[in-house]
C-alpha cells in the first residue's frame, strides 16, 4: 500500500498498462517531455521512450485523428485533451467518427482507445477551462464515460478503460489532482459500470461524481450531526451506469439527491432521476432533488465560483430541508 | 485597521503554495482587488488580489518560500484607518472613514467562507439571478405548485405501504413534517386502526351485515391442499415422549399446524383481519387462534391469545391444557370481547378420520383452516435428475375457507402454500429443545 496523489495515480495506471501491453501508447500536448501540464504523465517518457509517449502540436483534431487511426490499425492509444472544454474543438471526430465506427462498420472495426482529460472547476480557471462536460459525452451513443474520485479508482478504472475494446472518455477532475489516497501495491483492474457506496445510510441517497464526492461525504457528516443518515454513492461511471447500486439504495432510503458540478439543464442527474421515477416510483418517499451549478457559464471570480458550485453546506442544507418538508 | 493577506485555497485540495513574486513593496499603496503578489501551487500560477484598499505594512513570506493554505503572507493597513500609520507613508493622506466588511475580506481571500443560502426548491441558483442573464434558467427551475391539496400529499412509498397493509390513508394521522403521513404511521395504523376495506364491494359488506349470525356462504370459498406430514409425524414420534417427560405436554400434529398457521398469518396479515359489526375491516396486530380439536365425542375449543408470541412447545402446552371454554362448535357465537372476535379459526378433525371438513370462519372472522386425518399413502416423489419414485408418506388434507370480499384468491393460495411448505420442510428442531 502506498499513499499516492490522484495525479500520480493517472501516470501509474497508464504505466501499468503500458508495461503489460506493448500496443498501449500515449499521445497529447506536453504529455511526454513536460510530464503533462497537470503532471499526470510524469516518468512515462523516461520509461517507455518517445515512440510510445508522443508530444503533439496544439491541435486537438490531429491528436484524436491520430489516436483513432492508431486504434484502427491495432494499437490501444491513450490520448489527452488537456482541458475537457477543448473537446468542443474536436467534437466532430469524437461524435461522428470515434463513437460510430463500430456500428457503421458492422463491428468490423472497433476502436480500443481512451481519451483522458482534465475536467471540472473550482480552480479559478474561468468559464472556458472549468467545465464539467460528462453530460456532453453521455449524450452520444457509442462512448463510455468514466469519472474517478480517488487515486485507487484512477488506477483501476484507467486500466479497465485501456482494456475496453470501445472508446472511453476518462474524466480526471482537476480539483482532485492534489488529493492523496492509499493505493494497493501491484496491478489494479477495476470494472467499468460499477458505482461505489462511499458511506452507508438509511434516510437519503446522495449520488455524486468526481469532486462532488468528497463534498457529498462532508455534507453527510454534517447531516449525521442533525440525526440524518445519508448514503453517499460515488457513481464513477455514467456509461455504463450501475443502476443496480443506485436504485437499490433508493429502494432502501426512499429519497434521492444528485450532486452535479455541471450546469443544471440536462445534467446526468436528470437522466438518473428519470430512470428512478420509471423503475422505482413506488419506493419514492419524496421528490427527487438535484443539486447543481446554475445554468450559467462558470464565473472566474473566486467568490462567485464558490457561490455557484455545490458545496458541502449547500448539499447538507438542501437535503435537510427536503427531508423536513 | 490591519488586514491580513493569506495564502488562498486555490482549488479544493491544494494544501500549500509558493510565493513567486511580490508585485508591491512595503509602503506601497494598493487598491482593493489590485494584484499584490504572484503565487504558485501544484499547478496553478496566479495573482493574489489585495483584500482591501490600503498600504502594504509588512511582508511576512519572502519570494520562493512555500507556506500552507491560510498562512499569513502580508499585513495591510486599510486606507480608512486613522490609528496606525504606515512606516513609509509620506506626506499627508486624505483619511476617509471606510469600513471593510469582514465578509469581503474572507471572500477575496478565497477561503471559501462565503455563505450561500440556497432555497430548497432552487439549489444554488439564487445568486445567479442578479448576476447573469438567466431568464431561461429561471423559467426552467421555477418551483412547481404542489399537486392537489394535503389529501393528495402521500408519497408513492407511503401509498404502497398503505396498499400492502390494507390501510386507508384518509384515516391515518400523519406525524411527519407538516403532518405528512410516514411509512411508520402506516405501519402503526395497520396494527391498530379499524379501516374500511378498499375494494370491498359494498354489496358484500352489506350482505355481511345482514347475514351476521346466519350464513355467509355466498362470499366464502374453500381451497384444499394435500400436505406431506412425514417430517412432522417422525418428529412427534422421535420427540413426543421426551417432551412429555420434560414438560408434561403431549406433542401433537395440531401444535405443528398451529405453529405453521401463526407464521403464515404474520406473512399474510389480510387473513388475520376481522370485520366489525359496521362492516369495516380491522387489521389485527396479534395472531390469536381459536383452535377446535375433535377428540372422540365432543370438540374442544382452545382460545390461544397472542399465539404469535408462542413457539411450538408453547403452543403444544396451551393445547394440552384444559380447554378454557366450554366445548362448542367453532362457529358458535363467541363472546363480544377477547380473542375470538374475528380470530382465525383452526379445526383439527383428524381424530374423526375425516379426510377434510369445510372450516367456517367465526363471526367477524375472514378465514378458517382445517386439518384432516393423517393417512399413510403411496405418493409419487420426484428426486434428483427427475427420477420418480413411489414412497409411503404421511399425508394430510388441509382446507382453507376465506371471505372473497376481504381476501383475494392469490393471497389465500399464497397463505396455504406457506403453511404447506413450513410443515413439509419440518424444520422445527430448534423449537423442540
Amino acid at each position: 500500500v502506498a499513499e499516492l496523489t490522484y495525479r500520480d495515480a493517472v501516470a501509474r495506471g497508464i504505466a501499468q498498462e503500458m508495461r503489460r501491453d506493448d500496443s498501449v501508447v500515449l499521445i497529447g500536448e506536453d504529455v511526454a517531455g513536460a510530464g503533462g501540464v497537470f503532471k499526470t504523465t510524469v516518468g512515462l517518457l523516461e520509461e517507455f521512450g518517445p515512440r510510445r509517449v508522443i508530444d503533439t502540436p496544439i491541435a486537438e483534431q490531429a491528436i484524436l485523428g491520430a489516436c483513432m487511426g492508431a486504434a484502427m490499425t491495432g494499437l490501444r492509444p491513450v490520448a489527452e485533451i488537456m482541458f475537457s472544454d477543448f473537446f468542443a474543438v474536436c467534437w466532430d471526430i469524437v461524435v461522428n467518427e470515434i463513437a460510430k465506427t463500430r456500428y457503421m462498420t458492422n463491428g468490423q472495426v472497433t476502436l480500443p482507445l481512451v481519451i483522458k482529460t482534465g475536467n471540472g472547476g473550482g480552480l479559478r480557471f474561468g468559464a472556458q477551462h472549468s467545465q464539467s462536460i460528462e453530460n456532453w459525452a453521455m449524450a452520444v451513443p457509442g462512448l463510455k464515460v468514466v469519472t474517478p474520485s480517488t487515486p485507487e479508482d484512477v488506477v483501476g478504472l484507467m486500466a479497465a478503460s485501456i482494456r475496453s475494446d470501445d472508446p472511453v472518455l476518462f474524466f480526471e477532475h482537476k480539483g482532485l489532482y492534489a488529493t492523496k489516497g492509499e493505493v494497493p501495491d501491484g496491478d489494479i483492474l477495476d470494472s467499468l459500470g460499477t458505482a461505489r457506496v462511499r458511506r452507508a445510510g438509511t434516510d437519503a441517497t446522495i449520488l455524486s461524481l468526481g469532486m462532488m464526492v468528497p463534498r457529498a461525504l462532508a455534507a453527510a457528516e454534517q447531516l449525521a450531526a442533525q440525526g440524518i443518515s445519508a448514503e453517499v454513492i460515488d457513481v464513477r461511471s455514467l456509461v455504463p451506469l450501475d443502476t443496480t447500486t443506485i436504485l437499490g439504495s433508493l429502494a432502501k432510503t426512499g429519497r434521492l439527491f444528485t450532486v452535479e458540478e455541471n450546469p443544471r439543464l440536462l445534467g446526468w442527474g436528470a437522466e438518473i432521476a428519470s430512470i428512478a421515477v420509471e423503475e422505482c416510483f413506488w419506493d419514492l418517499d419524496g421528490p427527487i432533488q438535484r443539486i447543481t451549478t446554475p445554468h450559467i457559464p462558470l464565473p472566474s471570480a473566486d467568490s462567485l465560483e464558490d457561490l455557484v458550485m455545490p458545496s458541502a453546506d449547500s448539499i447538507a442544507s438542501t437535503v435537510e430541508k427536503a427531508l423536513q418538508s | 485597521v490591519n488586514v491580513d493577506v493569506t495564502m488562498p485555497q486555490l482549488g479544493e485540495t491544494v494544501a500549500e503554495g509558493t510565493v513567486t513574486r511580490w508585485l508591491k513593496k512595503v509602503g506601497d499603496d494598493v487598491a482593493d482587488q489590485e494584484p499584490l503578489l504572484e503565487i504558485s501551487t501544484d499547478k496553478v500560477d496566479t495573482e493574489v488580489p489585495s483584500p482591501a484598499a490600503g498600504t502594504l505594512l509588512e511582508i511576512l513570506v519572502e519570494e520562493d518560500a512555500t507556506v500552507a493554505v491560510g498562512a499569513r503572507l502580508a499585513v495591510l493597513v486599510t486606507s480608512g484607518d486613522t490609528s496606525a500609520s504606515p512606516p513609509t507613508s509620506g506626506g499627508s493622506r486624505v483619511v476617509q472613514e471606510e469600513s471593510v466588511a469582514p465578509g469581503a475580506i474572507a471572500a477575496s481571500a478565497a477561503t471559501g467562507s462565503t455563505s450561500v443560502e440556497p432555497s430548497p426548491t432552487r439549489p444554488p441558483t439564487a445568486a445567479s439571478t442578479s448576476a447573469a442573464p438567466v431568464s431561461a434558467q429561471a423559467a426552467v427551475v421555477a418551483p412547481r405548485p404542489a399537486a392537489g391539496g394535503p389529501r393528495h400529499r402521500h408519497t408513492p412509498r407511503v401509498r404502497r405501504a398503505a396498499a400492502d397493509a390494507g390501510v386507508d390513508l384518509a384515516r391515518v394521522t400523519g406525524t411527519g413534517p407538516g403532518g405528512r403521513v410516514t411509512v411508520d404511521d402506516v405501519q402503526r395504523a395497520a396494527t391498530s386502526t379499524p379501516i374500511p376495506l378498499e375494494g370491498l364491494p359494498s354489496q358484500v359488506a352489506g350482505e355481511r351485515g345482514l347475514s351476521r349470525g346466519t350464513t355467509t356462504q355466498g362470499s366464502l370459498v374453500t381451497t384444499v391442499v394435500e400436505v406431506d406430514l412425514t417430517a412432522v409425524t417422525s418428529l412427534v414420534a422421535r420427540s413426543g415422549s421426551d417432551v412429555a417427560g420434560r414438560l408434561g405436554t403431549r406433542l401433537t400434529t395440531t401444535a405443528f399446524v398451529a405453529r405453521a398457521v401463526v407464521e403464515a398469518l404474520k406473512a399474510h396479515p389480510r387473513l388475520n383481519s376481522a370485520i366489525d359489526p359496521d362492516g369495516a375491516v380491522l387489521a389485527r396486530s396479534r395472531q390469536d387462534l381459536l383452535v377446535t380439536v375433535t377428540t372422540g365425542a365432543a370438540p374442544v375449543v382452545h382460545r390461544l391469545d397472542d399465539a404469535g408470541d408462542l413457539n411450538l412447545l408453547g403452543l403444544a402446552r396451551r393445547l394440552g391444557a384444559p380447554a378454557a371454554t366450554s366445548p362448542g362448535p367453532a362457529s358458535a357465537t363467541p363472546s363480544s370481547s377477547g380473542v375470538d372476535a374475528g380470530a382465525f379459526s383452526l379445526t383439527d378433525t383428524g381424530a374423526d378420520g375425516a379426510l377434510w371438513t369445510t372450516p367456517l370462519p367465526v363471526t367477524g372472522g375472514v378465514a378458517a383452516l382445517s386439518a384432516g386425518a393423517v393417512v399413510d399413502r403411496p405418493v409419487v416423489l420426484t428426486r434428483a435428475f427427475d427420477e420418480k419414485v413411489i414412497a409411503i408418506r404421511a399425508m394430510c388434507h388441509i382446507a382453507l375457507t376465506y371471505d372473497v370480499g376481504v381476501v383475494d384468491a392469490g393471497d389465500a393460495t399464497s397463505f396455504l402454500r406457506s403453511v404447506k411448505d413450513r410443515l413439509e420442510a419440518g424444520q422445527f428442531d430448534t423449537e423442540l429443545t
